[in-house]
């Protein structure tokens, strides 16, 4: 077996043609979609969205000011500060601010007498979506305050009810309300800090999921592989049938080595270009583009290897339905691009399309590119290992194993 | 001499198609024999059954003792194959495919490089042994195609039509190379062809295949003197069993067959034919006659025609070889 995949290896090195459709081409789609991907990434990071908002704070009290550093303290807003709500609100009219904020003069004493107050938001209703970002902001600044309030009130009547400091002056028994408020709220930022329930991003190992542009190009780069991968299809079927033609076929048939050394050699040796194929991309997408590889590199390794196996296998069972090594190639070309299609290998969201549920994502699981670029995924964007994706590397293996009997049945080596 | 290869009632039948019926025949060690038939006589299935490309559909076969029905893995490693198809790489160099078919055979190391590097002498491909087939001629590549069965120096070398579509020059280093091997190396050939002037000039004896069936098989000078002197065929414009007789009566003549017309059908128009393959150009009787003289039993036919007042309308007079033995076995030509 060794020695036809020797002689097939030989024989695929001289191959141009083939090697620069297996190679070449994936190469430069794969570094022209990802430079653009990421280009876009960059220019989204490098112009975040920016809004300007004009405050009127007529508080000069503690949650006033608070308040006021809060929205200063928030990165994407421009914070102008006019004298009036008037000047505020033509602001906005003007278009120089998407919103205008007010914060009434009695906000403080309101909300430590625990009385109901408002902060007035004036939107722009030309800019809805901005306008909408705005609100949400103030919600959540809105709330710190809140919270301030109501521990607040709560360390007041605590005091007041338990009679504690009934026989203490005014003075010592506001000062022993700050001092309560002042120790929760620190342990509340404490907490904030270092709370005792976590929500990260993490997946079942516990491992960080990588975000944003990572995330795709450990989908958009195993796609581009693995749709060229299976250019192998019409590559291996065509090599088949074109031994059968000349005669060389006929020959190995005479000698002593069997013939299912014969097709397992040639199987092999498209394995091996497979993973050529794919040390070759995913290397040039690690190292020019930052693909993450993941952490399971044996993992990697085995997937393809069956990936191989199984773009191989289908040359071979192509091989067997095809009366010629021209009709295979072309039934093979028109083969990987169908099935890439149908599989979701050229990725047009973060996630594989077996995932996106309903009825594309049912035919994806038909192909053999959607199990291996959902393996792709799980072990390169969410750092999964070879326990993650054995259901993907069955399915791969049974179809690796269909194909090869169905083509074993039906070849005719004559 | 022990046989190498001893056939018995070999059948191959492809659904109901039989294209092998019961062929039977031996080789002996050393010896280089002919298996003569027009394309589609069967002569490259039965090889094929010889070689382990196919199974045969019942009989057997034993090559150097070994039956290829039970026991095919011993015996391909005494044979060498060279289909008539070029079965090469024509990617790689003569070198290259020269050292895969040895591998394959189970050549390595030191060994390997000493057979291919004899076998290219064999053929005269030594200084062109590193370039690619696809850069040969027509010729060169026909003869490292043989070189590929050599290499792991078969015992039985099966040569399947090793020179069609080959030039004279190549064909003629071919048929050297060939008995090169059988005198100095004592390898024993089967050399299959519809060439009938390679097979008297290459074997000791040959088959007549027509038809998946074995017609004749004897010594090549044997199956020529089944034609005696030679063959006439005189095409008359009547002729009936008692004129048949008369003929086959007269000096020099050993036989005298009435055929049909339809045997001895003109060519086709346009279709290039030499005066020894033309049947008679007639359209009534023809009268196949075996003679033990060509030229003299002419004249005595000629004689009797014009005594007997029978108008003579063609004539061919075959010289004696095996396409000769061929048409006078089955009516039909080699090459039809």
């Amino acid at each position: 077996m060794l020695i036809v995949t020797g002689k097939e290896i030989q024989v695929l090195v001289r191959e141009r043609g083939a090697l620069a459709v297996l190679f070449l081409l994936p190469l430069l789609v794969g570094s022209l979609y990802g430079t653009m991907q990421t280009q876009m990434a960059r220019d989204s990071e490098a112009n975040p969205i920016f809004l300007t908002v004009a405050l009127a704070n007529l508080d000069a009290g503690t949650f006033g000011v608070e308040l006021s550093k809060a929205l200063h303290g928030i990165s994407i807003l421009e914070v102008v500060e006019p004298e009036t709500p008037e000047e505020a609100e033509a602001i906005v009219a003007e278009g120089r601010a998407t919103a205008a904020i007010v914060i009434p003069a009695d906000f403080t004493a309101q909300v430590d007498a625990y009385e109901p107050t408002q902060i007035t938001v004036i939107l722009d209703p030309a800019d809805p979506q901005r306008a909408e970002i705005v609100n949400g902001i103030m919600k959540a600044a809105v709330s710190e305050v809140t919270i301030w309030g109501e521990v607040q009130y709560g360390v007041r009547t605590v005091l007041r009810d338990s009679g504690l400091l009934d026989d203490a002056d005014p003075e010592a028994q506001r000062a022993a309300a700050a001092q309560s408020l002042g120790v929760i709220m620190t342990r509340i930022n404490e907490l904030r800090s270092d709370p005792p329930i976590r929500v990260s991003s993490e997946d079942l190992q516990g491992a960080t999921v990588e975000g944003g542009i990572t995330v795709f190009l450990a989908h958009m780069f195993p796609g581009i592989t693995v749709m060229f991968v299976f250019f192998v299809v019409g590559v291996a079927g065509e090599s088949l049938l074109h031994e059968r033609e000349v005669g060389t076929l006929r020959r190995l048939l005479a000698s002593p080595i069997p013939k299912a050394a014969v097709i397992a050699g040639k199987v092999l040796a498209f394995t091996l270009l497979v993973c050529l194929q794919v040390v070759v991309l995913f290397g040039t997408a690690n190292i020019a583009f930052r693909m993450p590889l993941g952490r399971a590199p044996l993992a990697l390794i085995l997937l393809t290897v069956i990936l191989g196996l199984v773009a191989s296998a289908l040359g071979m069972l192509v091989a067997s339905f095809s009366k010629s090594a021209k009709q295979a190639d072309s039934a093979g070309m028109i083969l990987s691009f169908v099935l890439a299609g149908l599989g979701g290998a050229i990725a047009i969201s973060q996630f594989p399309l077996a995932r996106s549920g309903g009825p594309m994502a049912t035919v994806a699981q038909l192909t053999p590119h959607a199990h291996a670029i959902e393996a792709y995924y799980r072990l390169m964007a969410e750092k999964g290992t070879l326990v993650d994706i054995l259901p993907q590397l069955a399915v791969l293996l049974g179809m690796a194993l269909l194909f090869g009997a169905i083509a074993a049945r039906r070849f005719r080596f004559e | 001499m022990p046989a190498i290869l001893e056939v018995d009632n070999l059948v191959k039948k492809f659904g109901e198609f039989e294209a092998v019926k019961g062929v039977s025949f031996q080789v002996e060690e050393g010896e280089v024999f002919g298996l003569l038939g027009p394309n589609g006589a069967g002569k490259t299935t039965t090889i094929s059954m010889l070689t382990g490309i196919l199974a045969p559909t019942a009989g057997t076969a034993r090559i150097g003792g070994y039956d290829v029905r039970t026991q095919m893995a011993q015996a391909k490693t005494l044979n060498g194959l060279v289909p008539q198809d070029l079965a090469l790489y024509p990617t790689l160099s003569a070198r290259a495919n020269l050292e895969f078919f040895g591998r394959v055979y189970g050549l390595k190391g030191r060994d390997l490089k000493e057979r291919v590097a004899d076998v290219l002498r064999v053929v005269s491909l030594t200084e062109r042994a590193d370039q690619a087939i696809e850069t040969f001629s027509g010729g060169m590549k026909r003869r490292v195609n043989i070189a590929a069965g050599l290499v792991h120096q078969p015992r039985l070398l099966f040569l399947d039509e090793p020179t069609v579509g080959v030039d004279p020059q190549s064909r003629n280093h071919i048929f050297e190379s060939v008995l090169r091997l059988n005198r100095e190396r004592g390898m024993s050939i089967i050399y299959t062809s519809h060439y009938m002037e390679e097979v008297e000039l290459l074997c000791s004896r040959a088959a007549i295949i027509d038809e998946g069936r074995i017609i004749a098989l004897d010594t090549i000078k044997n199956l020529i003197a089944m034609l005696g002197g030679g063959v006439i065929h005189v095409g008359v414009e009547r002729a009936d069993p008692t004129t048949r007789d008369a003929i086959a009566a007269l000096p020099m003549v050993k036989e005298a067959v009435l055929l049909a017309p339809s045997v001895a059908a003109p060519p086709a128009p346009g279709a290039e034919a030499d005066l020894h393959e033309r049947a008679p150009l007639a359209t009534g009787s023809v009268i196949k006659i075996v003679t033990e003289h060509s030229q003299q039993a002419v004249v005595s036919v000629i004689g009797y025609l014009n005594t007997h007042d029978i108008m003579l309308t063609s004539l061919e007079i075959l010289e004696p070889n095996l396409e000769s033995v061929f048409l006078h076995l089955t009516g039909k030509k080699l090459r039809d």
